[in-house]
C-alpha cells in the first residue's frame, strides 16, 4: 500500500541559493502569511532544495485551502438542505393551519400572548393588535382571565393536555373549548375551538330525549289508567255477574264451570293490576322511592323467578318526582336485563343518598359483557342512558366476559338538578 | 515524452490510446497502463479528469497496474491531487508505481502524493522505470 518504503535513492541536498531567489521566496512567503492564501511559492526548473521547500509550503497551504473549501462547501449544502426542510416544513405546517378550523394560541408560562393563527379573524374575541404581547388578564374578562391562567398553569406542570371550556359573549354567547399544551420551556400552545354549534346540538339531542320520555310517560299512564278503571272495572263486574249467575238454579255441572270461569277472571284481573302497575307505579307517588323499588324486586322475584336483594339507606321521605321515575325506570329496565341475560338466578338492589346526590346501583354476577361491544341498537341500556342525561346524572357500567354486570347511576338531589332538568312527569 | 532510463525491463507499448493535452497514455504489452505526462505540463483539474478518464479506458475493463511518469511534471493543485487518488484509482487499477524525478524536489512531489492522498491500491516511488516496471508486473492479477 502507499506505506510501504520509497525505492527512491535519496538526492544530495542543494543549498547553493542566490539571494535574489530566497528574497523573492520569502516576499511571497510574507505575503501568504498576510492572508493571501492563494498566492504560491516561485518554483524554479532547478527543482533544488529550496522548490522543494517551496512546494511543501504551496502543497500545506493548498491543503488547507482545499479542505477550507470542502467544507465550506459541505456548510453550504447543509444549509441547503436545511433552507429546504424549513420551506417544505413551513408549506407543510402553513397548509395544516389553513385546514385547521381551530384558533391557536401561543402563550407564556405569565399569560402574555406571543402568537396566534385564526383562519378566520372573526372568531377573535378582539384584534390581534389588541392582545399580542399583552396579558390574558388585561385582554380577558376577569373570571375567565382565572380560569384560563389556571389550566395554563396546570399544563405547565404536567406533560397531559389541559382542556378549558368557556363562554364569551361575542355577537352572541358563544361556547369554546381551549386545549392547552406544553410549547417548550415557559410557554404554552393553547388550540381554541368553537363548540357553540356542537353544544346547541347536544342539547338540542338531549331536549328531544326528554320530550320523548315524557311523551312515552304519558302514554304509559294513559294506559295504566285505561287498565285500571275500565277493563278491571269491567273484568270485577263481569266476576260478579258469574257469581250471581252461579248462586241461581242451575246444574251442580254448570256451577263448576262458572265458578272455573270466574277463577279465571279474577286471575286476569290480576294479570291486568300487574300490567297497569308495570306501566306507571302508582306507588312513587302514593308511597314513595323505598316502597316502589321494594315492590319492584318483590315482584322481580315472583314474576320472573329471581332472588332480588334489596338494601336502602338515608333515603329522604319525599324524593323529586322527576328523580324518583327515572331511578325506578333505570332499575326495572336492569332487573329485566338480569332476568333476560346474566344467566343467574340472584341480583342486587341498593339505593342510598349522600348530601348532593341519590345513587341506584343495579348488580348481578352472571356472565356479563364487554362494553365495547355493546350494541348501538339496545334501546335498554340507551334508554337507560338518555333518562340520566336528561336529569345530568352519571352512569357507569361496569362490566367483564364472566364476571358480571353493574351498573350504578348518580343523579342530583332535586334542590340541585330542578333548575335544569326539565319536568319528566308531564300532568295528564 | 520523457525518456526513461533503461537499466532493466522496461514497457513496451501499443499505440497511444490517448494523446491528451497533458499526458500521452498507452495500454503496454505486458499489460501496464502508462500516464506519462507531458515535459513540464500543468495539470488543471479538468486535465486530470480527461487523462484519469483515458487511464481506466486504456484498461479495457479490466483492473491493472498502473505507470505514471511525473518526472517533469509541474506539481499538481491539491483538488487534482486528491482526484487522481479517489475511488475512480482504486476501481480501475491493481497498483500505481510513480515515477519520479531524484531531485529533491521529485521526491518531496512523490512523498507528498504518498502521505497526503493516500491512494487506496499498493503505490510505491521509483526514479528508475525499469524498477518501476518490474514492481508492477508482480501486481498484474
Amino acid at each position: 500500500m502507499a506505506d510501504e518504503a520509497s525505492r527512491v535513492t535519496p538526492p544530495e541536498a542543494n543549498f547553493d541559493f542566490d539571494t535574489d531567489r530566497v528574497a523573492a521566496f520569502l516576499r511571497t512567503l510574507e505575503s501568504m502569511a498576510a492572508g493571501q492564501i492563494d498566492q504560491r511559492l516561485p518554483i524554479s526548473p532547478r527543482h533544488d532544495t529550496l522548490d522543494a521547500i517551496a512546494y511543501a509550503i504551496n502543497v500545506l497551504v493548498g491543503e488547507l485551502s482545499w479542505a477550507s473549501a470542502r467544507a465550506k462547501e459541505a456548510q453550504e449544502e447543509k444549509e441547503t438542505q436545511l433552507r429546504a426542510a424549513v420551506t417544505s416544513a413551513e408549506v407543510r405546517n402553513g397548509a395544516i393551519l389553513k385546514a385547521i378550523p381551530d384558533l391557536m394560541f401561543v402563550l407564556l408560562r405569565d399569560g402574555t400572548y406571543v402568537d396566534y393563527h385564526a383562519r378566520d379573524p372573526k372568531l377573535l374575541f378582539v384584534p390581534p393588535s389588541t392582545f399580542i404581547g399583552r396579558n390574558m388578564r388585561d385582554v380577558l374578562p376577569s373570571a375567565l382571565a382565572d380560569l384560563m391562567m389556571d389550566g395554563l398553569e396546570r399544563a405547565c406542570q404536567t406533560d397531559d393536555m389541559i382542556v378549558v371550556e368557556y363562554e364569551l359573549p361575542m355577537d352572541e354567547p358563544r361556547a369554546f373549548e381551549a386545549r392547552i399544551v406544553q410549547a417548550g420551556a415557559d410557554r404554552v400552545l393553547s388550540i381554541v375551538r368553537d363548540v357553540t354549534e356542537s353544544k346547541r346540538a347536544t342539547e338540542l339531542n338531549r331536549d328531544l330525549a326528554r320530550r320523548l320520555i315524557v311523551r312515552q310517560e304519558i302514554e304509559r299512564q294513559r294506559i295504566a289508567r285505561e287498565l285500571h278503571d275500565d277493563v278491571s272495572q269491567r273484568i270485577a263486574l263481569l266476576n260478579i255477574e258469574i257469581d250471581k249467575i252461579a248462586t241461581q238454579g242451575i246444574s251442580e255441572e254448570s256451577r263448576s264451570r262458572l265458578h272455573t270461569l270466574s277463577a279465571q277472571a279474577r286471575d286476569i284481573a290480576t294479570d291486568v293490576h300487574h300490567i297497569s302497575y308495570a306501566l306507571h307505579p302508582s306507588w312513587l307517588e302514593t308511597l314513595g322511592l323505598v316502597a316502589a323499588l321494594q315492590s319492584l324486586c318483590r315482584d322481580a322475584s315472583k314474576q320472573r323467578n329471581l332472588q332480588v336483594a334489596f338494601t336502602h339507606n338515608s333515603i329522604p321521605s319525599s324524593v323529586d318526582a322527576n328523580v324518583s321515575l327515572c331511578l325506578y325506570r333505570i332499575a326495572q329496565e336492569a332487573l329485566h336485563n338480569v332476568a333476560r341475560h346474566s344467566q343467574v338466578r340472584e341480583a342486587q338492589v341498593s339505593v342510598t343518598c349522600d348530601e348532593r346526590h341519590i345513587a341506584l346501583q343495579i348488580a348481578d354476577s352472571g356472565v356479563g359483557f364487554d362494553p365495547r361491544h355493546m350494541r348501538s341498537g339496545g334501546l335498554g341500556l340507551a334508554s337507560i342512558r338518555e333518562r340520566v342525561a336528561v336529569l345530568k346524572g352519571q352512569l357507569a357500567i361496569n362490566a367483564v366476559p364472566g364476571g358480571g354486570t353493574q351498573i350504578t347511576v348518580h343523579i342530583p338531589l332535586a334542590s340541585e338538578g330542578s333548575e335544569s332538568a326539565p319536568p319528566l312527569i308531564a300532568s295528564a | 515524452m520523457q525518456p526513461t532510463s533503461e537499466t532493466g525491463p522496461t514497457t513496451h507499448n501499443h499505440p497511444p490510446t490517448a494523446d491528451n493535452e497533458t499526458a500521452v497514455i498507452h495500454l503496454s504489452v505486458e499489460g501496464l497502463v502508462n500516464v506519462r505526462i507531458r515535459d513540464g505540463a500543468y495539470q488543471s483539474v479538468d486535465d486530470a479528469k480527461a487523462n484519469l478518464a483515458a487511464a481506466v479506458a486504456a484498461t479495457a475493463g479490466r483492473r491493472r497496474p498502473l505507470l505514471v511518469d511525473i518526472r517533469t511534471a509541474q506539481p499538481l493543485d491539491a483538488e487534482a491531487r486528491h482526484l487522481y487518488s479517489g475511488q475512480t484509482l482504486v476501481d480501475g487499477f491493481l497498483a500505481l508505481a510513480l515515477l519520479v524525478d531524484s531531485s529533491p524536489f521529485g521526491r518531496m512531489m512523490g512523498n507528498v502524493y504518498l502521505r497526503i492522498a493516500r491512494p487506496g491500491i499498493p503505490t510505491q516511488l521509483f526514479n528508475d522505470e525499469p524498477r518501476a516496471v518490474e514492481w508492477l508486473m508482480k501486481h498484474r492479477g
